[in-house]
């Protein structure tokens, strides 16, 4: 018998479980969720000292702009902690606004595709990225999150999809092949902007040979914030967009 | 008294040869009289399968044997087949032919008249005559092309070198029969031993003529290559291969039940030869190529049930074996009507677009002439197995005769028949493609940009007239089947009722039982049931049903559509099947600055155009041989005849020692 059948029997089930049961921790782990400013800091002080250290403006003096923050941690020296709630229910940057750098508040995203049942193609479009949000968008497709159990396939035209993923800050020319494709797509269709570039640029935001934000060229029905997200924030993504997700993703903070 | 069936087959005879020199008194003359003979033959061939069989001549031949010509009910089937293609094609060829000269009008009349003498003979040396008569006149038919120099003539060479091939085999075949049983009459071998020689040559030799793998080149070269006229095409590709499943039949008649592997062999060489015919017929971009694959698949699907049915035979499934051979029979009429459509439409097509590029001819065919149209899609379905045409029920005969498999004895036999149906699901799925690629490409699909063809009023009538035969066909199977019964009734003796069925509570005529407890048919029920689902689908169409439509423009991976126009093309279409069967196809990829096809038309100079060519194993390796052959024998002269006199004096002098030495020992 060959050795990986063995393998298979003795190993078990590995796929997550997710979205039956809740993500574990080392599923989303803390580095990939949001920061928070834990109660009981001086606010006004932290916030400032963090604005002045945050590399792409997400902190500023009055709270955090979830959709900018790249993880990079500078403001963990301020008092920040990451663990906050991942987020995937944003149909506008402002939503991902905390004021004075608390947790968001928890509702569920848009579902424009909730008539769609359990099928949903997905067209993915790297506008400019770093490859990171890629490799996370791509490793649904591997068989720890097999995406394909849920229905969620990745095509190779937009003639055949219902999502159109958007990862990385557009650049120039990128412009207006987005939106041929977004076009392209048969309704009904959604928009989602994976990770912070799509989002507000995130550390590219006002360069000169991009064209940020996203939403200014498409209209995005949803936000995946993170630098880059974990591959199950994008499912849940996903499965909010079809009107899958019951409750919110991630762990608790 | 003369018998009055006897009386139509000597007519349609006399009729077919006169065409010959009727053709100086105008081409259009000689297709009068082809069609003449050809609609006498169909008369003939109907009176031998009502009436019985008759023996239409009878004299001494040169070898103090009788000739005779004369149809039984199993050449009576063949020759109806083919007569039917016939009066098509020769009602088609008034219009189509207007090359200057009688040639090809000749060659035609010859080719008709030795296919009808070779289903006419009535002993093994006619037979082998009419079986070289009628390869010569299809050599000179597909001489009578565009010219007689360089490729053209290659591919006829091609052809020729097959079709000889193929008469040596069969003369061998015909020697052996004469050895065994001291007569060239058609008399049953009942010797196993010399019966397996006469089989194998015969399987091979006609197998030759049917174009299946690995004999394929004979098939389509000279149709795809040399362009060959379509008239031309569709009697070679129609009813020249229908003239190889009839010898096969008419050995096999002759030979007792052999070993089971016979069988074997003939099930293997025909599933390989559908799925490689529909696999080629996919990807092919040659507007005639392509239903040249198709024949080479089909073959291969009528050898399937040929197969089985051997198989069958040799382990005693009554039944099966009776079924098979329906379903052989059913596949060969089928094809033999709906390939001869498929190519006068390709005929059409041609003069109506110029090209036989499908990529070209981009639905330029389209609304030049409704007739030929309806011809090319009618026998496109039927190819495509689509219900209730002629073709989906020869299919679904071939494909329940092979469920049937598991009734072979042994796991050999049975996982065979396992794979034979795996092959040919999947060659039917391919000549789905196939033929979608054929008829959508050159009518269905218009682009704007493509210039209207030119108008056709002449392939109209006869295309449309087969078109019908191919529906009436489907529709009307169980009656057809009951029809040519009696050919089937020469080969076996059991269960001739089982085909045609009861369903329900329909009349007994109704449908096709494929045996118990086994699949049913009802082809005339299936044209009801598409009215009902057509009036429902209406009926919601027309009470509001309709939904809202978008148009948007072709992707081309988000680039800016051509300013000419993107257009899909017909290569395009089946680069996925070159893509995922790589292996089978031996595709291979060439990047080239500009020019040639590509999936997309792609306009701009800074755009690698990537090229796909596939590889016909086959092929690859008979050039090969025909390679070695020659180097070989340019080896040979330059070492036996360098061209010093010295040498050839040394040659004379060996020669007349040797002579010497041998009288003096002998003396």
């Amino acid at each position: 018998m060959p050795s990986w059948i063995g393998q298979a029997f003795r190993r078990g089930i590995l796929t997550s479980r997710f979205p039956r049961a809740p993500a574990s921790r080392e599923e989303v782990p803390e580095t990939s969720r949001p920061p928070v400013l834990p109660p009981g800091l001086e606010r006004i002080a932290v916030l400032g000292r963090a604005a002045d250290d945050c590399p792409t403006g997400a902190i500023t003096a009055d709270g955090l702009y979830h959709g900018r923050c790249i993880r990079c941690a500078r403001c963990t020296r301020q008092g920040f902690t990451f663990g906050g709630r991942a987020l995937a229910n944003a149909s506008r940057p402002e939503d991902l606004y905390s004021p004075g750098g608390g947790p968001l508040p928890e509702r569920l995203g848009p579902a424009p595709l909730a008539g769609l049942g359990r099928s949903l193609q997905l067209f993915l479009v790297d506008a400019g990225s770093c490859l990171a949000c890629n490799r996370e968008v791509l490793a649904l497709a591997n068989p720890y999150y097999d995406a394909a159990r849920l229905g969620i396939t990745f095509v190779n035209s937009p003639h055949h999809a219902d999502v159109l993923v958007v990862v990385g800050i557009p650049t120039r020319p990128i412009l207006e092949p987005l939106r041929r494709a977004y076009e392209a797509l048969p309704g009904p269709k959604a928009v989602l902007a994976i990770g912070a570039c799509a989002l507000e640029g995130g550390l590219f935001r006002g360069n000169p040979g991009t064209q940020a934000p996203l939403y200014e060229t498409l209209p995005v029905d949803l936000f995946v914030p993170g630098c880059p997200p974990s591959p199950l924030d994008i499912l849940a993504g996903v499965l909010t967009l079809a009107g899958r997700m019951k409750c919110l993703p991630g762990v608790p903070a | 008294m003369i018998d009055p069936s006897a009386l139509l087959l000597d007519a349609s005879l006399a009729t077919l040869f006169a065409a010959v020199p009727a053709s100086w008194g105008g081409r259009r003359l000689a297709y009068a009289f082809s069609f003449a003979g050809s609609a006498l033959l169909f008369a003939a061939a109907t009176a031998a399968l009502v009436l019985g069989p008759f023996t239409a001549l009878s004299y001494g031949g040169p070898f103090g044997e009788t000739e005779t010509l004369g149809l039984d009910a199993l050449s009576a089937f063949f020759a109806l087949s083919a007569s039917v293609v016939w009066i098509g094609a020769s009602a088609f060829s008034l219009s189509y032919d207007e090359r200057p000269g009688p040639g090809l009008a000749q060659a035609f009349a010859l080719t008709l008249g030795s296919i009808a003498v070779l289903f006419a003979a009535g002993n093994f040396l006619l037979f082998l005559a009419a079986w070289e008569g009628m390869t010569l006149a299809s050599f000179w038919m597909i001489l009578e092309a565009t010219g007689r120099r360089g490729p053209v003539l290659s591919a006829g060479l091609v052809f020729l070198a097959f079709g000889e091939g193929s008469t040596l085999l069969v003369a061998l075949a015909v020697a052996g029969f004469h050895a065994a049983t001291g007569t060239f009459a058609m008399v049953s071998v009942l010797a196993v031993p010399v019966s397996t020689g006469i089989f194998l040559c015969a399987l091979v030799g006609f197998g030759l003529k049917m174009g299946v793998a690995p004999f394929h080149m004979s098939e389509w070269l000279p149709i795809a290559h040399s362009s060959a006229p379509s008239n031309a095409s569709a009697v070679l590709s129609a009813t020249l291969t229908l003239a190889g499943v009839y010898g096969l039949f008419r050995v096999i008649s002759l030979l007792p039940a052999g070993p089971d592997w016979w069988g074997g062999v003939v099930l293997a060489i025909g599933a390989i030869s559908a799925l490689l015919g529909a696999l080629f017929a996919s990807v092919s971009e040659h507007v005639k190529g392509l239903p040249a694959y198709s024949t080479i698949e089909n073959n291969g699907l009528i050898l399937v049930a040929v197969g089985v049915a051997l198989v069958a035979r040799s382990q005693g499934l009554g039944t099966l074996y009776a079924f098979a051979l329906f379903a052989a029979f059913f596949q060969a009429l089928a094809h033999a009507v709906a390939k001869g459509t498929l190519f006068l439409f390709t005929g059409y097509v041609e003069r109506a677009t110029g090209t036989f590029d499908l990529n070209e001819v981009r639905g330029r065919a389209r609304g030049r002439s409704p007739g030929a149209a309806l011809g090319g899609i009618v026998s496109g379905l039927s190819f495509a197995a689509a219900a209730p045409l002629a073709g989906f029920v020869g299919e679904w005969m071939i494909l329940e005769a092979l469920f049937q498999s598991y009734r072979f004895e042994g796991p050999a036999f049975e996982f065979l028949g396992l794979l034979a149906g795996a092959a040919v699901a999947l060659s039917l799925g391919l000549a789905l493609v196939a033929m979608v690629k054929l008829v959508g490409f050159s009518l269905l699909w218009n682009p704007q940009d493509s210039p209207a063809g030119r108008r056709q009023s002449g392939p109209g009538p006869p295309l449309a007239a087969l078109s019908g035969a191919i529906l009436a066909l489907g529709v009307g199977a169980p009656w057809v089947l009951t029809f040519i019964a009696p050919a089937i009734r020469g080969l076996s003796h059991q269960a001739l009722s089982a085909p045609v069925g009861q369903l329900l509570d329909m009349p007994a005529r109704w449908s096709i039982l494929s045996g118990s407890p086994f699949g049913i048919l009802s082809p005339p029920a299936v044209p009801i049931g598409i009215a009902l689902g057509s009036l429902v689908a209406l009926g919601y169409f027309f009470l509001g049903g309709r939904t809202a439509s978008r148009r948007v423009p072709i992707w081309v991976s988000g680039r800016a559509p051509s300013p000419v126009g993107e257009t899909y093309t017909s290569f395009g279409f089946s680069t996925g099947i070159r893509i995922m069967l790589g292996s089978l196809l031996g595709t291979r990829e060439l990047r080239r600055r500009s020019g040639g096809i590509t999936a997309v038309a792609i306009e701009g100079p800074e755009v690698y155009n990537v090229e796909l060519e596939v590889l016909d194993a086959f092929k690859v390796l008979y050039d090969d041989l025909v390679r070695g052959g020659l180097a070989l024998s340019a080896a040979l002269k330059r070492f036996l005849m360098p061209g010093r006199p010295g040498r050839y004096l040394a040659y004379v002098l060996i020669t007349v020692l040797a002579v010497l030495i041998y009288l003096t020992a002998a003396g």
